[in-house]
């Protein structure tokens, strides 16, 4: 017997599963071809449970890839194929990574300790008799590991069971009504959480469809929303400011009945832009280590609304000494679910923000309402935003001052002309050092989303900045906001 | 097609990259309120991943403020950071663009 998110999967026969590119895939082929690329898996001679990374753009082949590893019964670790071979050998050496699924593309980064299952290949080549269903029912068995960002330099590796899977695959499928009639496009990515759990897991789940991208461009994703009729479109702010300024008043839109933002806070004045357009947005919140924990109902945006929180899901707000704030007043948010993570990866006798009584302690500031609405004010940490994927300044400045001829760096977020928040470096030099240096020397280091994009070189550095949240200062003195 | 007749052309064509490379420079140095430096870097180097980080969320950025000036589409199956980072490759594409349509 599978568990419950499998079974619901495979039940589902020839319905259409994904549309890739002019592709269609039933559940049925989708099942086939995971059942190839598992069998090609167990000659690994893995561990059960062990984990195994996929580098894959969306695409049916990362849909396959993601069936096959939860068939095994493998833990899955989608991460993103913008990472470099330095990211990659950190996480892999954290996770004890022995296997990689990917495609040809990928492959080059994967370093030569680790085995490589070229997907592309295993499909071709795939000869013989389906191997039946391998993985036996255990709800606490670690499912999946997604990759975050931390706040001391290293990606944190989020650890959640199938039972915290399929816990918040109930919750929002209530929360959005999901059915099999449904069709999914996204442009998240699969190695987000929010890309995994209601981008490439929720409509599977459903039995519903999905239609990929392997990368987001507004018109050819325009031209998708209205050829492929989706019902549920799923991006954030970034995506949906692209959108806006594509989409015409004349475009029939209407077959889409939920468009979801999702990463970060949708600006107002964008909302009220998208609403001329007859596109209601409703706000998503959630994370790695909590799944998602409200979505708004797309009335008039409060800035920073979110939503209630999903049915099973507890939130309360705190002050500094961890008492609950009084009602309207602001405090930092935490929360209490089923879905909750089980860990990180690699950090045993690291402290995990949790309460005794099983609150997780978000970084996110918020207020609530009397109805149980709640609007984000603010975070607690130096985090950067960069269009929903949060980036951590300390691995940024960490790989800087490992550049010969810097002495002091810092990194943090500011707001460019779009009111986005984008990379900023300060950098105190020991020699000549031009930009293009910095760049090129980050470029081999860090993922193209964490490299600065505006690099300044100054004479110092105040002290007092270095190792703490520079915000207040830094708005007097380098025009943040 | 006589000799002065394809100078003449090669002249023109060199004339309108020039323009529309002047074009994606203003565009450019607008969008990201590039300073001195590294505009005049930019100008002479010719490619714009040495002066910033040529992420996704550029390319769409730029991306859409070209495609909404030169009034042209580009093709996904072609687009990529290496593209938008080369100005001079950039521009000639431009230049295709507006020609066929």
């Amino acid at each position: 017997m599978l568990d419950p998110v499998l079974q619901s999967i495979f039940n589902q026969d020839d319905r259409l599963a994904v549309i890739d590119r002019d592709q269609s895939f039933s559940f049925f082929s989708l099942q086939r071809s995971s059942r190839m690329l598992a069998k090609r898996l167990k000659h690994l001679k893995l561990r059960h449970g062990e984990r195994i990374a996929v580098l894959l753009p969306n695409s049916m082949h990362a849909v396959v890839a993601f069936l096959a590893v939860a068939h095994t019964g493998y833990s899955y670790l989608p991460l993103s194929i913008d990472l470099k071979f330095a990211e990659l050998q950190s996480i892999f050496r954290k996770c004890g990574v022995r296997a990689v699924i990917c495609c040809a593309s990928t492959s080059a980064l994967v370093p030569e300790t680790v085995q490589v299952v070229e997907l592309d290949k295993v499909l071709d080549d795939a000869k013989g008799d389906l191997p039946e269903c391998l993985q036996k029912p255990d709800p606490e068995r670690e499912f999946v590991c997604l990759s975050t960002s931390g706040s001391s330099g290293d990606p944190r590796i989020v650890a959640r069971t199938a039972a915290a899977i399929y816990a918040n695959l109930r919750q929002v499928t209530a929360g959005l009504q999901v059915t099999a009639e449904d069709r999914f496009l996204s442009v998240v990515p699969f190695w987000h959480a929010n890309g995994f759990s209601n981008c490439l897991l929720l409509p599977l789940f459903c039995g519903a469809s999905i239609v990929t991208m392997d990368r987001f461009l507004p018109h050819p994703m325009l031209d998708l929303i209205l050829d492929k009729k989706p019902t549920m479109v799923i991006g954030s702010p970034f995506v949906f400011r692209a959108l806006a300024q594509v989409v015409e008043p004349h475009y029939r839109l209407d077959h889409v009945r939920t468009w979801i933002s999702s990463g970060a806070a949708l600006p107002v004045e964008l909302d009220k832009k998208l609403r001329s357009l007859n596109i209601r947005v409703r706000q998503l919140y959630g994370s790695s280590e909590t799944g998602t924990i409200s979505i708004s109902f797309g009335d008039q945006l409060q800035a920073g609304s979110v939503g209630k929180p999903l049915q099973g899901v507890r939130v309360r707000l705190v002050d500094g000494n961890n008492k609950e704030v009084a009602q309207g007043h602001a405090g930092k948010i935490q929360v209490s679910s089923p879905a909750l993570f089980s860990g990180y990866v690699g950090e045993l006798g690291n402290e995990i923000p949790m309460t005794e009584d099983g609150f997780y302690c978000m970084e996110d500031l918020g207020t609530q309402d009397i109805e149980g609405n709640l609007a984000l004010t603010g975070r607690n940490d130096a985090m950067i935003n960069v269009s929903g994927v949060k980036v951590d300044p300390v691995e940024i400045q960490q790989v800087l001052m490992s550049m010969p001829g810097i002495a002091q760096a810092l990194a943090f977020g500011t707001k460019d002309a779009n009111g986005l928040e984008m990379i900023k470096v300060l950098l105190v030099a020991e020699s000549k050092i031009s930009t293009e240096d910095v760049l090129h020397y980050c470029r081999n280091r860090l993922a193209e989303y964490k490299l600065p994009r505006s690099i300044e070189m100054v004479k110092d550095i105040p002290q007092e900045l270095m190792g703490k949240s520079p915000r207040k200062l830094l708005e007097n003195e380098y025009g943040i906001s | 097609m006589g000799h002065v007749e394809r100078e003449t052309q090669v002249t023109d064509k060199m004339t309108v990259l020039d323009d529309i490379h002047e074009v994606i420079l203003g565009i450019i140095a607008k969008r990201l309120s590039l300073e001195k430096e590294p505009l005049e870097q930019l100008r002479v180097g010719g490619r714009l991943d040495r002066v910033t980080a040529v992420d996704s969320l550029l390319m769409v950025e730029l991306v859409l403020l070209l495609e909404e000036h030169f009034e042209i589409r580009f093709d996904p199956e072609h687009i990529d950071a290496e593209m938008i980072s080369d100005l001079d490759r950039l521009a000639e594409f431009i230049a295709d663009a507006r020609s066929v349509s």
